[in-house]
Order: C-alpha cells, then sequence, then structure tokens
C-alpha cells in the first residue's frame, strides 16, 4: 500500500505539478519569450497584443523603459537610447574602434575591459543593459504562468564564443534568473519545426538575424540532434543591410554644393536616416519599387537596386554555407530540409539564394521571427522537468577552436571546433627554466595560427610550481566546455600532484567581483535587501535539491543504498527542508553542502545504473508488471 | 561510470579496429540519452557535476573510436605500445619519396591558385586527383595496420600509424587549398 504524503506548508506540494519553464530569444533587434501550454510552444505577448519586445532600452532620469516606448525615443534621444546592444555582449573596449561608426553612444574610458556607456541613467555595461530587457520578458513569463519561473531557457547564436556566451550568462544573473541552458539559436529552430518526429535525415538551419549570421548542419536520429558543423558570422545580419541602404540614401542626396556622407551624420540624423533606409526595405519585400522622403527630397529605391546592395552581404553567407557543408562532410544533395529563422530571411533575395545554393525549398511556415523562442521554450519544458519521457535530446557542438599560447606567438589547439560537447581535453606542458615556479598561460579562441589573428579569452598564472630542473614538471592543463559551451580550465602539476593556483583575467568578460557589484547596484544598494535576495537564491537552490532527491530516493534509494546510508541521507534532506525555512543564507548553504556530500556516492550508483540502462537497452520499469 | 573501462567496454562492443560504426553509433546515443547534461537540468549539483564527466568521457570514447587513426593509436595504447606522435620515424625510403613528390605536387597546385591566370577547373581536377591518390594509399595503410595489429607486429603497426600521420596532414592540407578555391 503507497503512503499518503502530506506536504508542510509553504513546500511545493506536489512534485509532479509542472513547472514553470520559458524560452528567450535575446535577439539583436528585437526579443521574445514563449512557453509551453497544453503541450504547444506558444509567444507570450503584452498587454496590446505585441509579441516582439524591441531589442532597445532607454535610460532617463526617472528610470529604465524598455522596448516599443524606448525605441519610440531612439531618433529623440540617441544617446540614453541603446540598440543593438547585443553586438557590443562580450565584446572588448579596444575591439570598438571597427564597430564606433556604428554605436555613436558615450563610452567612458577607464580601467574595465568591458565597454562602460554613459546614460542619463549612470553608467551601464552591456551586459546590464540585456539583463534589463531579460527581466522585462520574465515579467511577461511571470504575469503569464502566475508565478516566480524555475527556470528559462536563453539563445544564443551557435557561433557566439565564450566570452559572449559568459556576458549573455552574467545579464541572466544579474536579472535573477535560473538558466536552464544556453541553447543554440538554430538548434531551438529545428527543435520548433518538429522535425525531431521525423525519422532521420539531415538539415541545414539558416539563421539570419539583424545583427548576426549562423549556419548550422544537423543530423537527426530517433529524436537526436546531433550539430555536425556550426559556422557564421557574428557581426552581419539585417542591420548591415539598412547601414548599406543608408549608405546609398547618402549618395543619393549628396549635391556638388553640398556633399553628405556617413561619417558627418548627427547621431539623430544617422537613427533618422537608418529607420527610412529599414522603410525602404520593408516597402520592397512586397513591392517592386519603394519610395522615401526626407527633407522634401522623395528618394526612390528598385529592388533590382537593394538587390545590388546586398548582394555582396548574402554573398558571404552563402560562403560560410559552404563551408560548414565541407566541415559536416555533407553534400548539398544529402540536405533533406533547410529552415528559415530571422527577420532578414523574409527577404525574397534571401530565400532565393538559399534555395538556389541547398537546390530545395527552404522551410518557412513558422514565422522567422518567433521559431527560435519557440523551440527554446519546448527544450526549457523539458530541462525543467515536465517531460520526463521525452526522447529529444541536442548534442551540440563548440563553434570555434580553443587553444594555448606556445613559444613564438603560435596558438596550439586544445579542442577543435565542431567537437560535440560537453567535452574534457587535457594537454601537457613543461617548464623551460631550472627551478621555474610560475608559468604564464594564454587561452585564445579562433582557427588562426598566429595569437594575433585569434580571439583572447583569458589569461592566468600558474603559480606554485614545485622547483625543478627545466623540463621535468609535467603541468597539465585541462580545458572543459560544458554544454552550455562555457570554459573553464584547470591545472595542475601531475608529477608532485600539486595543484596550481590559477589567477584568471577574463579579457572581454567580467571578474566576479564585478559581477557582484552590478548584483548589489541592481538591489538599490540596501544592506537587507542583498541578504534577502542571497537567502532567497539558497532556498530556491535548497528547494530544488530537496525535490530532486526525494525523487530519486523514491525511486531507487532502497536499492541503491544501504540501510545506513538511506537514513543518513534522509536526515540531513530533513535537517535542509527545516534549514531553509528559517536559516540565513549561510547556514543555509552549509546544509545544502552536507546533503551534496551525502549524495555524492549515490548520484554516482545512479549514474551506473543509467549507463547498464542504457546499453541494455530497456529501462527498468518495462519489467515492473512482469516482476511478480 | 567505471573510468579504468576502456573505450570499446565502455559501448559493450567487441574490441576490433574498424568498428561498426553503425552500431557504434546507436550505442552511443543509447548511452548520451541517459547521461547528458540535458537530463539532469533538474538535479542535485552532484548529479549534475558527474553528468558533465561522464557525458564527456563518452563523446571522447565515441570520437577515438570513429576515427580510424585515433582507434589504431588507442589499441597500440591499450596493447601497452602507446605512440607518440611527436617522435615518431619513418624507415622507408620508398614512401618518404612518395610523400615528397606529393608535397611538391601540392606546392605546384598551390603556386597556380595564386596565381593571376588560374584555371579553376583544371586546376580542381588536379587536386582531385592528387587526393585520390592519397585516399588511396590511406586506405592501404588502413588495411596494413589491421594486418599487422592482428598479426600482433606491434613495430610494424606502429609504422603504419606513422605514415596515416602524414597521410591525414597531407589530406587535411589538400581539403584547405580546395577551400581556398571556394572563396
Amino acid at each position: 500500500m503507497a503512503l499518503l504524503q502530506i506536504a508542510e506548508p509553504g513546500q511545493s506540494p506536489e512534485p509532479h505539478a509542472l513547472k514553470r519553464a520559458v524560452g528567450i530569444d535575446l535577439g539583436t533587434t528585437n526579443s521574445l519569450v514563449a512557453t509551453v501550454r497544453n503541450n504547444r510552444a506558444e509567444t507570450l505577448s503584452d498587454i496590446d497584443g505585441r509579441v516582439l519586445l524591441p531589442s532597445v532600452v532607454r535610460y532617463t532620469q526617472e528610470g529604465v523603459v524598455v522596448g516599443h516606448e524606448a525605441k519610440a525615443a531612439a531618433a529623440i534621444d540617441p544617446l540614453n537610447t541603446l540598440i543593438s546592444i547585443k553586438r557590443l555582449m562580450g565584446r572588448g573596449n579596444e575591439e570598438l574602434q571597427n564597430q564606433e561608426k556604428q554605436f555613436s553612444y558615450r563610452f567612458v574610458s577607464n580601467n574595465s575591459v568591458v565597454p562602460h556607456i554613459e546614460t542619463a541613467g549612470g553608467i551601464k555595461t552591456p551586459i546590464e543593459i540585456s539583463a534589463e530587457i531579460l527581466s522585462e520578458l520574465a515579467m511577461r513569463g511571470k504575469e503569464t504562468l502566475g508565478g516566480e519561473l524555475d527556470g528559462v531557457v536563453i539563445t544564443v547564436p551557435a557561433y557566439f564564443d565564450d566570452a559572449q556566451r559568459q556576458a549573455t550568462k552574467d545579464a541572466a544573473s544579474i536579472a535573477g534568473l535560473n538558466v536552464l541552458r544556453l541553447l543554440n539559436e538554430p538548434t531551438a529552430a529545428a527543435v520548433a519545426y518538429g522535425l525531431d518526429k521525423q525519422d532521420s535525415g539531415v538539415i541545414a538551419i539558416y539563421d539570419l538575424g539583424g545583427g548576426t549570421f549562423d549556419i548550422s548542419i544537423l543530423r537527426l536520429t530517433k529524436g537526436v540532434f546531433e550539430v555536425l558543423a556550426t559556422g557564421g558570422n557574428s557581426a552581419l545580419g539585417g542591420d548591415d543591410f539598412d547601414y548599406a541602404i543608408m549608405q546609398w540614401v547618402c549618395e543619393q542626396l549628396s549635391t556638388e554644393q553640398t556633399p553628405l556622407t556617413v561619417e558627418e551624420l548627427s547621431p539623430e540624423q544617422e537613427r533618422e536616416l537608418l529607420t527610412l533606409s529599414c522603410d525602404l526595405k520593408e516597402q520592397l519585400t512586397d513591392k517592386s519599387t519603394a519610395v522615401i522622403s526626407y527633407k522634401k527630397n522623395d528618394i526612390e529605391l528598385t529592388r533590382e537596386q537593394l538587390n545590388q546592395l546586398i548582394d555582396p552581404l548574402i554573398a558571404k553567407t552563402l560562403l560560410a554555407c559552404k563551408r560548414s557543408l565541407r566541415d559536416a562532410g555533407i553534400d548539398k544533395a544529402d540536405i533533406a530540409n533547410v529552415v528559415m529563422v530571422g527577420g532578414s530571411t523574409r527577404n525574397l533575395r534571401v530565400r532565393q539564394n538559399v534555395a538556389e545554393l541547398f537546390e530545395c525549398e527552404p522551410l518557412v511556415d513558422i514565422d522567422p521571427d518567433r521559431v527560435v523562442a519557440m523551440g527554446a521554450a519546448l527544450q526549457a519544458d523539458i530541462l525543467v522537468g515536465n517531460k520526463p519521457d521525452s526522447d529529444l535530446l541536442l548534442l551540440d557542438v563548440v563553434p570555434l577552436s580553443l587553444g594555448l599560447e606556445t613559444m613564438g606567438g603560435l596558438v596550439e589547439k586544445v579542442i577543435h571546433r565542431n567537437t560535440t560537447i560537453p567535452v574534457t581535453k587535457a594537454q601537457e606542458f613543461t617548464t623551460f627554466k631550472d627551478g621555474q615556479t610560475a608559468m604564464s598561460i594564454h587561452v585564445l579562441q579562433g582557427e588562426r595560427e598566429l595569437v594575433s589573428d585569434c580571439r583572447s579569452l583569458a589569461r592566468f598564472e600558474l603559480r606554485g610550481i614545485p622547483p625543478m630542473v627545466a623540463g621535468a614538471a609535467h603541468i597539465r592543463i585541462t580545458f572543459q566546455v560544458d554544454a552550455d559551451g562555457l570554459l573553464s580550465v584547470n591545472a595542475e602539476e601531475t608529477s608532485t600532484g600539486v595543484a596550481a593556483e590559477i589567477i584568471v583575467k577574463p579579457s572581454y568578460g567580467l571578474s566576479d567581483d564585478e559581477v557582484t557589484d552590478m548584483l548589489r547596484d541592481s538591489f538599490s544598494n540596501a544592506k537587507r535587501d542583498i541578504e534577502i535576495r542571497a537567502q532567497r537564491e539558497q532556498q530556491v537552490e535548497a528547494e530544488r535539491l530537496i525535490e530532486a532527491l526525494s525523487i530519486a530516493l523514491e525511486e531507487d534509494g532502497q536499492e541503491l543504498l544501504s540501510a545506513d546510508e538511506f537514513k543518513a541521507l534522509s536526515l540531513a534532506i530533513d535537517n535542509l527542508k527545516r534549514s531553509h525555512n528559517e536559516d540565513g543564507a549561510d547556514k543555509i548553504r552549509a546544509e545544502i553542502e552536507r546533503v551534496n556530500g551525502l549524495s555524492d556516492a549515490f548520484a554516482a550508483r545512479r549514474m551506473d545504473n543509467n549507463i547498464k540502462k542504457a546499453l541494455s537497452g530497456h529501462h527498468l520499469n518495462e519489467f515492473d508488471n512482469t516482476s511478480l | 561510470m567505471d573510468f579504468s573501462q576502456n573505450y570499446f567496454e565502455l559501448f559493450g562492443i567487441p574490441k576490433a579496429f574498424l568498428v561498426d560504426t553503425m552500431m557504434l553509433a546507436d550505442k552511443y546515443r543509447q548511452l548520451q540519452k541517459e547521461l547528458h547534461p540535458d537530463k539532469f537540468a533538474n538535479k542535485s549539483a552532484s548529479e549534475q557535476r558527474l553528468s558533465v564527466q561522464f557525458s564527456s568521457h563518452i563523446n571522447t570514447a565515441y570520437q577515438t573510436l570513429k576515427s580510424p587513426l585515433l582507434c589504431a593509436e588507442y589499441l597500440l595504447e591499450l596493447a601497452d605500445f602507446p605512440v607518440n606522435s611527436h617522435s615518431l620515424t619513418i624507415d622507408d625510403s620508398a614512401f618518404l619519396y612518395k610523400q615528397m613528390e606529393w608535397r611538391e605536387g601540392l606546392a605546384d597546385l598551390s603556386a597556380e591558385i595564386s596565381s593571376p591566370s588560374l584555371d579553376v577547373m583544371s586546376t580542381t581536377k588536379q587536386l582531385e586527383a592528387l587526393m585520390l591518390e592519397v585516399v588511396d594509399e590511406r586506405q592501404q595503410l588502413l588495411e596494413s595496420f589491421e594486418a599487422y595489429f592482428h598479426q600482433q607486429k606491434l613495430n610494424e603497426a606502429k609504422q603504419a600509424v606513422a605514415k596515416l600521420h602524414f597521410v591525414e596532414k597531407m589530406l587535411s592540407e589538400i581539403d584547405r587549398l580546395e577551400e581556398s578555391l571556394l572563396d
């Protein structure tokens, strides 16, 4: 006979109740949030019925506005209204030089490697600005689902490097969100199309958004998507179409007496002309000629002229497609489906070119603006635990090779691009001087051989290497890329077992201290608020742990644990249950650590059970009915 | 998970060179379906940590067994006859001579590609002919590795691996050149 469970007040009464999870597409131009209801993914709209939230944040002395209202102010208040901020995520101050023309903000020069922008609301980083957009969308999710979110999946371009992914995750943590996974946009789109319901095949995902271009080649086998290759350009998108049109518009407005170049435009003029250029482009989606009027000048653009302006940009995307096909070792004839993602794939010229390249009509049934958020919602629903029987699994890859600087300014690759994640790889190095006790390590990302051509991710100092003769020390450096595509690095001197002390300096990211400072700032500096937030975070963590372990114990605690182990773990869980309602953050954290320590062996045995299950090809519960 | 298990034991397949790739892929997907971090996103921190370790280990094992060269090296390693790819020497002058010829051919083609009078069609054809020759050599080397390894002639097997390294490097250079023709 089953025992009835009575929940204590304030605890999750029904562990199997549906969790609240959303998928967020944090885009360059627009962002969206979607969730799964009644087994269907749907994008959530605001009170005015609008699904797209413009990725625009405006700071004023009164506060911050996000979305349509902010966008409307872009032309009148360009310095405090931040658009296309995704392009600055994970970018360093020095890298701004190339893009500066497209960002006419007031950049502050300071010691940080992350760009800081002066606004009417204070000095802000791209990470904090993105956090505002995430908060706005999370709020929409909370209101629709009627409570705090248990978890979110945030999409990123597949081609995002480590610094850009880390910046996105930092933004989520400032917005107070529990990130279940950073998911690559193209993979999300494949999920949204329900292509996993098909039996098998190779799929290409062509994703041209406002600011980024991605191409991914995926193989599907019985519900498992394996990304074979991914490529693209994290600084190429529909914004560049607008920019090319604006340059042309400037040429039309120029006369011999009054030449007009893009470089001479004031920020206000530039915003206005960009908006008009975008308008021209959109008119041409269903007309062959478009007209705008600027300062009593009518400017006419034909579709042929537009095509000439954007063809070089489209050609760049096609080249990346060919590269990815080669990387994947796939002939274009083997591609069963091409999925179109991103607002810029509405452009007929783009569709036509893609159809010609892959020799098949691309799929455009789902709104290309919504498809990524919908896929993210479906994945969030699975990850949060609402669909324990789902067969869907996404095996993604590292988009760009990861390596270390060696002698002569060369890069030694440790993990090659298109390696399936998660992945762990170690490389051994040695000292080159007698008695050397420190070593400086430079981590890079990119395909080229020279350090100067790759992107610097971090610099490490290894200290405390035991003094030995040159070449005797064995320094093992381990790279681990997790399922979010985020890298962590460890180092150890293996002959003596001394773990070397590592000091990390992220080249383009925020240090942990900076993130903590921002968190503090976002909570109006009141000490009490910070404590409450810290306590709340630990409570949420404790609840997750209690629930996960309670289910695990119920499933196979009796089978896998000795009576003593079972008792000890149950006792620790009970203590945590008591503690998490009453105690402060530190006490709860300590209890969590205790429970974690006691559950390690249990976790390992459960994993071994999973392996056995996988290899026998049967689930144990299949035999439940016959065991009597 | 028992990390001392070899990769063949891990996948529950017989220890052999050039494994049945369909079966291997099938076992690989079954294991990832149980162990991938996505299956532990709402589980305890210990399980999440373990899952990243296990899932990485399975990925490495899969990549190793899937690639003929890596699998050959792995088999030698299991036979306590590890290959250090940095200090391999080849004492087969016929092979070295052949390899020099290939290199010269590649250098000529590379020069053609950067010359203004490039004939894309003819260069592509020559490049493909060279590639076919090298691919053919690779096939022979894989077969001889298999035979030597089977007969426990590990020194000879190691020589085959050394030559395979050259061949793979050659192929990736041909590949890179072909890619530059695309641009």
